[in-house]
């Protein structure tokens, strides 16, 4: 069958399209996420910094790499095809160590497997693989060496060679080496080479950090290897190291004939089904459905795809504050904020309308403030993180964006032209150079003519530690600023301000309000029902349909209430889980 | 013109004519322009030191080919061709030109070519005029994000030599577990005394002497903040500090950024010698003091006051805060302090003076004047002024823009300033030196010259607190990272310091 004679065929094959489908199928919120970290500059002073430090290769390629995952297909593509590269090597390693049993095809497949589990890790990224696949790589160049002498002097130059493509991952190779040639020598140098390799491997990070590069010891030693806070992604690189390491010891049992099998194709075959099979369903138990939705809807946010991610989020229902806090700015964008706000989850008050200052919100804190018009404080999420995290899509856009709308041209610019010097954010540079070649188009620009509207008309110092004020100091400094009057509202109704709300309700018609939102109308008659008084509407009416829905829903709980109070919540939500009413009592 | 001269200029204008060869110029006619060309950045007729390197620039003028001719007062011609406008002078050539123009003038001519039209057009020259003294040859300064809250894993302290572009690293704060360093100081522009102050795990001053650096703690037991900026006495046994509790409170404003202020700040000096800190008496709550600075015999300790007397800043009420600069006499032998005299009223103008530095002959005091506030750096109406200390009479320096300049620095032979300014961008600063020839003299400033002439245009980075040092730090990062594991040697609080009469 020549199934069986191409094995090794099948088991590329069969990587790559696994791959392939999980990323194209599912891993769209890797792909989304992963490019939206780094942003790589084609100017020769960025490219410089790579190439003076550890591992500056890889990450560089890597950053590089992880530009195309714009595009789904491509990045699917990518990452396919290297993750697929480890059982293309192993299977020039087996090759060359003669190395042709059942359990070979399990080291052709595994390292492949182990890297696609981990992949399933949004912060799994491009460079983890390429470090694996130098120290791979390295070993096979290692074993193309005539003879373990030979094999022993180019360890010692290919250890200093991985230490400055691959930084830390010069450890593995060196488990790899240690294991090697204590499976593989014999006489004194079975403990000497590896001692002295060992020796070699703590010198060339000794050295470098003594001599030759400016960096910290636990940068030499670590960077860049794959640790992440996750049990299970942690899990996984230890087994993958284990099965790198122990691949000189099994190779060499093997070739001692203790595990020969004259159908080893056969059986080799069912183990690498039974492994596409295990890896296929471990896939699906990693995937983090919750992750993956909340990064959807932060890529609907970002391609500005308001509705969509109305809509996502209403079926996708995430419990996640991220996802929460996604949702509300879509219905502020598209002015649904006091109008749809429970039809979506609010599990978190005020914290779903704006993030808490801290370093993990860096990248999104600033997108509510970018939505009320307080660019000084959109600004300022945005530079912390360029200077904490350093240079991503989305800080640069909103750097760039923050600086037209506030005049500072020539600090825009700057932006822009970093922005020009990507591979795929060009055209959006181009289109800010042309406002900033002629400013006075910046007036017709759909999205800075509106947010130029919104800023504040007179100064005041921004709330870092009680952010909520902010809005009220903005309404303040500009009345006509609709975006954070609903804002404002919004989070009245999330903390159940009714008092508040009510206060703010005579001002919606010089706001040029035609009829009053559905959850503030739910608003004022929760404080006509408490208090018997009907509050100065400004003008505007109740909706009859919502007084309606009103005695219904006063109806329905008096009679749940009695009949079945056990019931009364879940009933309640069937019927009104949409209102602020229902919010207002079970949350 | 001396033989090596001759010999130099010989070469020059072989390569020049070298290359003028292998660029054929040819055209049909030649126009004289009225106007000096647009160079970037802007050293038209500046005032240079004998022993600064490479003005390299850009010309910004149209033109398929430019040509630079520049002439020496001893007739030495270097000639360059470029393509791109980019003007790199090769160093040793530059070295010649103004040698050979020192306490004279530095010729430039630029003309381009206009391959459609076959024109040369010849642009009005202009000069660098070469001063006689020499500046000195190394500047410090932090290189950081000009931003709100956080430092990067890259805010190093970097010398940079004035004479080449060799930049060195002095202290890298990645080193230092990415805590941010602050404030360096140096000791009347000494490379062997000086200080920085590290935040974080391993926060501590950190004093250099010679060879040594000790860490140590300043905070003393009931002091409300440590000790933050920094002012050596000349004798080197004491250190004078401000103590403040700096806030950041961010603008909504268009146009407007940070304001930095102080929630509470006080004075104390440091004594080296016996490891104590003497902290200024009489804070009433309402006084603000800091940017202390020392007269360069020592005698008189300058700093800026101010009396604030409500309980909290906000947006509005931040315009009241005002300083002063003021002066108290210090006696070195007893460690004693007279009597508060005021230098420079500036509350009476409705501004606030801030950053006093005092020339190294002592009769004059640069400083930086705002609206109100003590930062000037975060202020666009920032301008620095000059006082004369024997007169009392001050004036605004010509070398200010319309954007922020702050934090004025003196040469050690008293020559030249270097300060920040953020004239370019209106948010990086950038460090510009300028001649002081008088106090009705001072030369038009220039930026520090960088061997890539468009490095500013792209870099977000400001230089924070430039300070030119008179010979190379030999202390480098790995110096200060072994400091760093150390336990720093705590401050033993000091008798306290009184001043005679009311503390305002």
């Amino acid at each position: 069958m020549i199934i069986l004679k191409k094995l090794h065929y099948t088991i590329f094959a069969s990587i790559f399209i696994l791959s392939f489908c999980f990323v194209v199928l599912y891993g769209d919120y890797i792909l989304f996420f992963q490019e939206q970290q780094f942003l790589l500059f084609f100017s020769s002073d960025y490219i410089q910094y790579y190439f003076n430090k550890p591992a500056g290769i890889i990450e560089f390629l890597g950053k590089l790499a992880m530009q195309f995952y714009q595009n789904i297909y491509l990045g699917s593509v990518i990452i396919s095809i290297v993750i697929t590269i480890p059982a293309t090597i192993f299977y020039l390693i087996n090759k060359r160590m003669r190395f042709n049993n059942s359990l070979s095809f399990i080291y052709l497949i595994t390292p492949s497997c182990l890297l696609l589990l981990a992949q399933v890790h949004y912060q799994h990224i491009l460079t983890y693989h390429l470090g694996f696949i130098v120290i791979i790589s390295f070993f096979l160049l290692f074993l193309y060496q005539k003879n373990n002498l030979y094999r022993f002097i180019a360890s010692l130059i290919i250890l200093p060679a991985t230490f400055f493509i691959a930084g830390g991952f010069i450890w593995v190779l060196q488990l790899m080496f240690i294991m090697y040639f204590i499976a593989y020598e014999n006489g004194k140098t079975r403990y000497l080479y590896p001692i002295i390799t060992t020796i070699l491997a703590v010198s060339i990070v000794y050295v470098s950090k003594t001599v030759i590069f400016l960096q910290p010891y636990d940068q030499l030693i670590y960077y860049p290897l794959p640790i992440i806070n996750n049990k299970f992604h942690r899990i996984l690189m230890y087994l993958l190291t284990f099965v790198l390491m122990s691949y000189p010891l099994v190779s060499r049992i093997s070739q001692k004939n203790i595990l020969k099998n004259r159908e080893s194709n056969h059986l080799s075959l069912v183990l690498i089904s039974v492994a596409i099979l295990i890896t296929t369903g471990l896939l699906s138990l990693f995937y983090d459905s919750e992750v993956a939705n909340v990064l959807r809807l932060n890529k609907k946010i970002d391609n500005e795809e308001w509705q969509e991610a109305i809509e996502f989020q209403e079926e996708s229902h995430s419990r996640n504050m991220l996802g929460q806090y996604y949702y509300n700015l879509a219905l502020s964008e598209t002015d649904q904020l006091c109008d749809r706000l429970f039809h979506g989850k609010q599990d978190f008050g005020g914290h779903s309308i704006l993030l808490p200052w801290d370093n993990e919100n860096l990248e999104w804190g600033g997108y509510f403030y970018y939505s009320i018009g307080l660019i000084n404080a959109t600004h300022r999420w945005a530079y912390e993180s360029m200077v904490v995290n350093g240079y991503n899509p989305q800080n640069l856009r909103f750097l760039a964006k923050t600086n037209i709308i506030n005049g500072n041209y020539r600090v825009a610019r700057k932006y822009v032209n970093m922005l020009k010097n990507t591979l795929f954010y060009k055209e959006i540079a181009l289109e800010y150079e042309t406002l900033l070649d002629d400013p006075d188009l910046i007036l017709q620009h759909p999205e800075f003519k509106n947010k130029l509207e919104l800023l504040p008309k007179n100064d005041f110092f921004i709330e870092i530690d009680s952010p909520q004020s902010n809005m009220p100091l903005l309404y303040q400094a500009n009345p006509g600023n609709r975006k954070v009057f609903e804002y404002m509202n919004a989070w009245y109704l999330l903390e159940k301000h009714v008092v508040e709300i009510i206060d703010h309700v005579p001002e919606m018609k010089l706001l040029n309000y035609s009829r009053i939102p559905k959850h503030i109308e739910e608003a004022i008659l929760v404080y006509y029902d408490a208090t018997g008084d009907f509050p100065d509407i400004g003008g505007l009416e109740i909706s009859s349909e919502t007084q309606l829905r009103f005695s219904q829903y006063k109806s329905l709980y008096t009679n749940i209430s009695r009949s079945s109070p056990d019931l009364l919540e879940e009933r309640m939500e069937e019927s009104f889980g949409n209102t602020f009413w229902y919010y207002f009592h079970f949350n | 013109m001396n033989i090596v001269k001759f010999l130099k200029f010989i070469l020059v204008s072989i390569t020049a004519n070298l290359l003028l060869g292998c660029n054929s110029i040819e055209y049909d006619k030649v126009v004289e322009l009225h106007n000096t060309p647009q160079i970037e950045p802007d050293y038209v007729n500046v005032v240079i030191p004998p022993n600064i390197a490479p003005l390299n620039f850009m010309i910004k003028e149209d033109g398929d080919l430019f040509i630079l001719e520049a002439v020496s007062q001893g007739n030495i011609e270097y000639r360059a061709i470029s393509k791109d406008g980019i003007i790199r002078f090769p160093e040793d050539t530059w070295k010649t030109l103004i040698a050979d123009s020192r306490g004279d003038k530095l010729h430039i001519k630029v003309s381009s070519l206009n391959n459609q039209e076959s024109v040369l057009n010849k642009y009005k020259s202009f000069v660098f005029n070469v001063a006689d003294e020499p500046i000195d040859p190394f500047l410090a300064y932090r290189l950081i994000y000009p931003g709100y809250f956080s430092c990067s894993d890259n805010d190093p302290i970097i010398q940079r030599n004035l004479e080449s572009y060799t930049e060195d690293n002095v202290v890298v704060n990645r080193l230092l577990n990415n805590g941010c360093i602050n404030c360096h100081s140096f000791n009347q522009n000494n490379p062997e005394q000086f200080l920085v102050h590290v935040r974080g795990e391993k926060g501590g001053t950190y004093f250099v002497d010679n060879d040594k650096i000790i860490k140590t703690d300043l905070q003393t037991e009931g002091m409300d903040a440590g000790a933050t900026y920094p002012a050596w006495h000349p004798d080197g046994r004491y250190v004078a500090f401000s103590s403040n509790v700096v806030r950041q409170s961010f603008h909504a404003e268009q146009g407007k950024d940070i304001f930095v202020h102080d929630l509470a700040s006080s004075l104390l000096i440091y004594d080296i010698q016996k490891n104590e800190i003497l902290t200024v008496t009489g804070d009433d709550g309402h006084t603000y003091i800091t940017f202390p600075s020392w007269s360069p015999d020592g005698e008189y300790l300058y700093y800026c006051k101010a009396f604030f007397s409500e309980e909290y800043f906000n947006s509005s009420n931040i315009k009241d805060l005002q300083y002063n600069i003021v002066r108290n006499p210090f006696d070195s032998q007893t460690s004693t302090l007279g009597e508060t005299e005021v230098v420079f009223d500036a509350v009476s103008q409705n501004k606030s003076a801030s950053l006093p530095r005092i020339s190294p002959d002592g009769q004059n005091m640069a400083f930086s004047l705002i609206d109100y506030g003590s930062f000037p750096i975060w202020h666009k109406e920032a301008d620095l002024h000059l006082l004369t200390i024997k007169t009392g009479l001050y004036q605004r320096l010509d070398i200010n823009s319309n954007y922020a300049e702050s934090y004025p620095n003196w040469s050690s032979n008293g020559r030249w300033l270097v300060f920040s300014s953020k004239r370019k961008d209106g948010r990086s600063a950038r460090p510009y030196f300028a001649y002081f020839h008088s106090n009705d003299s001072i030369g038009k400033p220039f930026v520090l010259p960088q061997k890539d002439p468009l490095l500013y245009g792209r870099m977000l980075k400001t230089f924070n607190l430039p300070e030119l040092v008179k010979g190379k730090i030999e202390l480098g990062p790995r110096d200060f990272e072994r400091a760093s594991n150390y336990e720093p040697i705590q401050a033993n609080p000091g008798t306290g310091l009184v001043i005679p009469g009311s503390y305002q």
